[in-house]
């Protein structure tokens, strides 16, 4: 009798989490290990695919197209992640206090959340039209010249990130949100009490109290802008003479319009392995202290 | 115990990797199946339709499928559903310059088993060239196609400007063409332009440029763009494309091939260098008052127009391989060709009906005249886009390259960095 207790106590987590595990093994496991696997074979006459060690490697590091979205994707995370943690924790403080219009207030920043990146995506582009979008017609009325847009290298950039930080921050600011709402009242009493300023209160006690959730933002936010693809797709292609092309839009092309799996593959290994060491050093910074 | 589970782990994987990748032997299984299916282009659904529902007629018990997918989307589908060895297709529709690719990764099937000698060279040369890969006949030519300019009437009378010959001979240079187009574009409203083309950065119209000016886009051997992408006839001629959306300002900026049709029949463009079965819009269009002229030439150079086709092509993995090639030849030889010719109003492959064009009286009246005019660029100045292995990689990047100098990028820079780019992505066919 109690040894079948035991076993059941024992058997009933692991059966509990047993569907999680399933479901993460698909498709997250599998793929990762299938595309580490897959980098190390290419394809030869008449789709028969042979095993080549590094040959896919040394393919990319001598590819000027591959080493550029190399640096496209280091660009746009430098800018946007930044951006959106900072403007989120803005938001999150000032949609914090108490006023009169603060759950219209809410919802209206949360909009573009709520909007698909496909759709947004699209809406940005008629927005941005060189020749007929309604900027470079509002631009017209103020007497400024048309402006490329998305069809400049030295705008299309800067685009992409307005664009991902008007649509990311909001959702980011909801976390920002719930960890400031946590905050205890009588720190703040206290920091009063000891004669604290604005910023002192910020940044001796909002912002230290705020970390478990600022870490899962830092580390999530990285995560998705590394893998940044729809708006490149949907926006540039990738140009104005490669000026957005990141490493995911580089794997999606190398697969899906060259039929170069080899190549996809190792591209998304190399991003893995960029995302680990990347969330590797913000873990070790980020790590809580007693 | 953990290291037990992660070597596991790796072993199933790297097994299914390769069972999944290596599936290379195809079964030959006996044809029990009737059913044809068909990856297609959604562009053609009513003559494709039409086709089927008389071969369906012809071949009690038989039933074709069609899938049909957007231009944009159709090649990606073909990669994704052939590259996975499916078995469920039988008969793919695609665009010539893919054919050399889908025949090196075993794609598709030789037709050269179920096709005679003289059923082969039914095809004008060109597009015969087109259908062969290492010596051997795989995908015959459902249609063909060439460039001609369309030019709206009432634009060209209001800027007081005699109408273009239509005439084969009578052929402009780019030079004349591009002063008519600045006249144009100062006689009218700041919305109309002078020029486009229709295929605006697409290799398949924008190429004849280069080529006018005798300037290849690959070399011989399929691989080298060094000396080819970036030779100064190249750059020359890239300039030119360049300065009529910029410095001379005649074609529009920001606009996507998929609008420059409805930018002519809104009236917002002059001339329109289009596909010759452009007319079939037209004619739908009221009030537009066209006409066609021959597509102009640079004047140290010699005219040439793009040419090429849609193939139809055997899958490698069908389990109906007989039935699938019976249909392939009624589409693209027989009485499913006339059906699909007849009802799309598109330009034929065969050198019977290429022939018949030049005599026959249902192409004496305009806009039908206009065949005739194609079908001489078609036996004399037509050149088919490279047929090269890694045609998508260098295509992918001289549409984006094509795209840049048109968004004024210094034209030598944008043509060295293809170089590179294309040199990198072809070095795996070495």
């Amino acid at each position: 009798m109690l040894s079948k207790k035991i076993n059941k106590k024992m058997i009933e987590p692991y059966l509990l989490v047993l569907p999680a595990l399933i479901l993460i093994m698909v498709f997250k496991i599998y793929p990762i290990l299938y595309s580490v696997i897959g980098s190390f074979f290419v394809k030869a006459k008449g789709g028969i695919i042979k095993f080549a060690w590094f040959t896919n490697y040394k393919f990319l590091f001598n590819d000027p197209t591959f080493t550029n979205s190399l640096w496209v994707t280091f660009k746009l995370n430098i800018f946007i992640t930044p951006i959106q943690i900072i403007l989120g924790i803005a938001m999150a403080i000032y949609l914090n206090r108490n006023f009169k219009s603060v759950r219209i207030a809410r919802t209206l920043i949360y909009i573009p959340v709520a909007i698909n990146m496909v759709v947004a995506s699209t809406i940005w582009n008629m927005l941005l039209s060189p020749n007929q979008g309604p900027i470079n017609s509002i631009f017209a009325k103020f007497g400024i010249a048309p402006q490329p847009f998305l069809t400049s290298p030295n705008q299309a950039l800067t685009l992409i990130i307005i664009i991902c930080c008007w649509k990311g921050v909001a959702y980011w600011m909801i976390f920002l949100l719930a960890g400031l709402q946590n905050v205890s009242p009588s720190l703040y009493e206290a920091g009063k009490i000891d004669g604290t300023n604005y910023f002192q209160e910020l940044f001796f006690i909002t912002i230290p109290m705020m970390k478990n959730s600022l870490k899962f933002v830092i580390i999530s936010d990285t995560m998705i802008n590394l893998f940044l693809f729809v708006p490149v797709y949907m926006l540039t292609g990738g140009g104005p003479q490669g000026s957005t092309d990141t490493l995911m839009y580089e794997a999606y092309r190398a697969a899906f319009k060259f039929a170069n799996y080899g190549r996809s593959y190792s591209i998304v290994t190399i991003l893995l392995l960029i995302t680990f060491i990347i969330i590797g050093i913000q873990m070790h910074f980020l790590k809580n202290e007693d | 115990m953990k290291k037990l589970f992660v070597f596991l782990i790796i072993l199933v994987v790297s097994c299914s990797f390769i069972f999944a990748q290596g599936k290379t032997e195809v079964t030959e299984e006996a044809s029990t199946s009737s059913t044809i299916k068909f990856i297609t282009y959604g562009g053609y659904h009513d003559a494709l339709t039409a086709v089927v529902e008389a071969f369906e007629k012809s071949h009690p018990g038989v039933t074709v499928e069609m899938e049909e997918f957007p231009f944009n989307q159709l090649f990606d589908a073909i990669e994704i559903k052939m590259g996975s060895k499916d078995d469920n297709y039988d008969v793919i529709l695609t665009d010539a310059p893919m054919l050399t690719g889908y025949a090196y990764n075993g794609f598709i099937a030789p037709m050269e088993e179920y096709m005679t000698e003289e059923e082969m060279n039914s095809f004008t040369d060109a597009l015969k060239d087109s259908s062969m890969y290492d010596g051997k006949f795989y995908a015959p030519p459902l249609k063909n196609s060439c460039a001609i300019v369309w030019y709206n009437k009432d634009i060209l009378d209001k800027t007081g400007i005699p109408y273009p010959s239509s005439e084969y001979e009578d052929r402009m240079t780019w030079s004349e063409f591009s002063d008519i187009c600045i006249k144009v574009r100062n006689a009218n409203d700041p919305s109309v332009y002078g020029f486009t083309f229709e295929q605006i950065s697409r290799p398949y119209q924008v190429l004849v440029l280069p080529n006018s000016l005798r300037a290849e886009g690959i070399g011989p051997d399929g691989i080298t763009v060094d000396g080819f992408v970036n030779s100064p006839e190249f750059i020359e001629s890239m300039q030119w494309y360049q300065d009529i959306h910029n410095k001379l300002d005649i074609s529009p900026k920001g606009v996507a091939p998929a609008e420059t049709q409805a930018l002519f029949t809104a009236g917002k463009l002059c001339f329109l260098a289009g596909n010759m079965f452009d007319y079939k819009t037209f004619e739908n269009t009221p009030d537009l008052n066209y006409g066609y002229m021959p597509l102009p030439y640079f004047e140290n150079g010699t005219p040439v127009t793009p040419t090429d086709s849609w193939h139809v092509g055997l899958s490698n993995y069908s389990k109906n391989k007989e039935l699938a090639a019976e249909f392939i030849k009624y589409l693209t030889l027989y009485e499913g060709n006339d059906i699909y010719l007849d009802v799309q109003g598109d330009f034929g492959a065969r050198k019977d009906v290429l022939n018949n064009y030049l005599v026959d009286d249902n192409f004496s009246e305009f806009p039908k005249t206009s065949f005739r005019l194609a079908a001489k660029e078609a036996m004399n100045t037509a050149k088919p886009r490279p047929l090269i292995l890694g045609y998508r990689e260098w295509e992918s990047i001289m549409t984006s390259t094509m795209e840049d100098i048109r968004n004024n990028a210094p034209v030598k820079e944008a043509l060295d960095n293809a170089v590179n780019s294309i040199a990198a992505q072809l070095a795996i066919y070495k």
